[in-house]
């Protein structure tokens, strides 16, 4: 390989680094957002959930009256 | 503000055939130039990537001035990714060009060459943007400062093209003159075929980010709803 053939080699391949790393960087950045979007998507289940304290007496209930 | 995205796709797909089959036309059919040899054939890639830094650069500028003109925000956002564009592509221009300075010329870097040093003030004029545009609170405010910054910026688009026209004493070789391109069918064929590539795969990345960027700003709207 001659010298020139080196550096054009050279040229062409930090294009495609370049270019690669910009994709990496973009891989992290919607595993963010993906991470963000589960976040929020929870915290909307939540809100929307009845509140956890009546449910566990209504089902406590029936069994006290089978042992009876 | 839609976030769906069907321009990226294609254009990426449109990028990948495009640079592979002008890369390959580059090193495997196009003959060697007469006066440099091989190294001529950093030409296909170096002078695509400098032509799309200059058309993002642009093309933020275009959005700058919609923002200006409509007052839209969304063009604030469109303006910053162009202009993230054209200084990535910036950066590959530089150093594309410098590894082919160092084969033609002996140096990496000439600072007499005006074609050279107005590109690094036009690419140092737009990352210096990045600076103006984080020293300044996200709003309207910012979005007017960065859009009158980034239509300055375009200013120094033509005389970088055009100084080595301008020059009467360059190294640096003009290729494109009034009499059209000077040199042979299969490179000028070839150069197209990259430089469509080249822009297309910037166009994937610009669309790819702005769906990035406007999904970010959705997610904090939502966030600050729900908080």
């Amino acid at each position: 390989m001659t010298t020139a053939e080196k550096y054009v080699t050279a040229a062409y391949l930090v294009v495609l680094a370049v270019v690669l790393l910009y994709v990496v960087l973009y891989a992290f950045k919607m595993a963010r957002l993906t991470r963000q979007i589960d976040e929020l998507a929870e915290l909307r289940a939540r809100d929307a959930a009845p509140p956890q304290t009546a449910a566990p007496t209504q089902r406590a209930r029936p069994a006290r009256v089978t042992r009876q | 503000m839609s976030l769906r995205n069907s321009a990226g796709p294609a254009a990426a797909l449109g990028a990948f055939a495009l640079l592979l089959g002008g890369i390959a036309l580059a090193f495997l059919w196009v003959p060697n130039d007469a006066d440099q040899g091989f190294s001529q054939r950093i030409f296909y890639i170096h002078v695509p990537v400098a032509l799309t830094a200059y058309a993002c650069f642009g093309w933020g500028a275009w959005k700058a001035l919609r923002l200006l003109w409509t007052r839209e925000q969304r063009y604030d956002l469109e303006s910053y990714t162009a202009i993230h564009m054209g200084v990535i592509f910036g950066v590959l221009t530089l150093v594309t060009g410098s590894i082919w300075a160092r084969i033609s010329w002996g140096v990496w870097w000439s600072w007499s060459e005006q074609q050279l040093v107005l590109f690094l003030v036009l690419f140092l004029f737009y990352s210096a943007y990045f600076m103006l545009r984080y020293s300044t609170d996200p709003g309207p405010r910012r979005a007017n400062m960065s859009a009158v910054y980034a239509l300055f910026g375009v200013v120094l688009i033509p005389v970088s093209f055009l100084a080595i026209r301008l020059a009467k004493n360059f190294i640096h070789p003009v290729v494109f003159t009034r009499d059209g391109p000077q040199m042979e069918g299969t490179m000028f064929l070839t150069f197209c075929v990259c430089l469509a590539g080249v822009l297309a795969l910037a166009t994937a990345l610009y669309q790819t980010e702005l769906a990035g960027k406007r999904l970010d700003v959705k997610l904090r709207e939502l966030r600050e709803s729900l908080s």
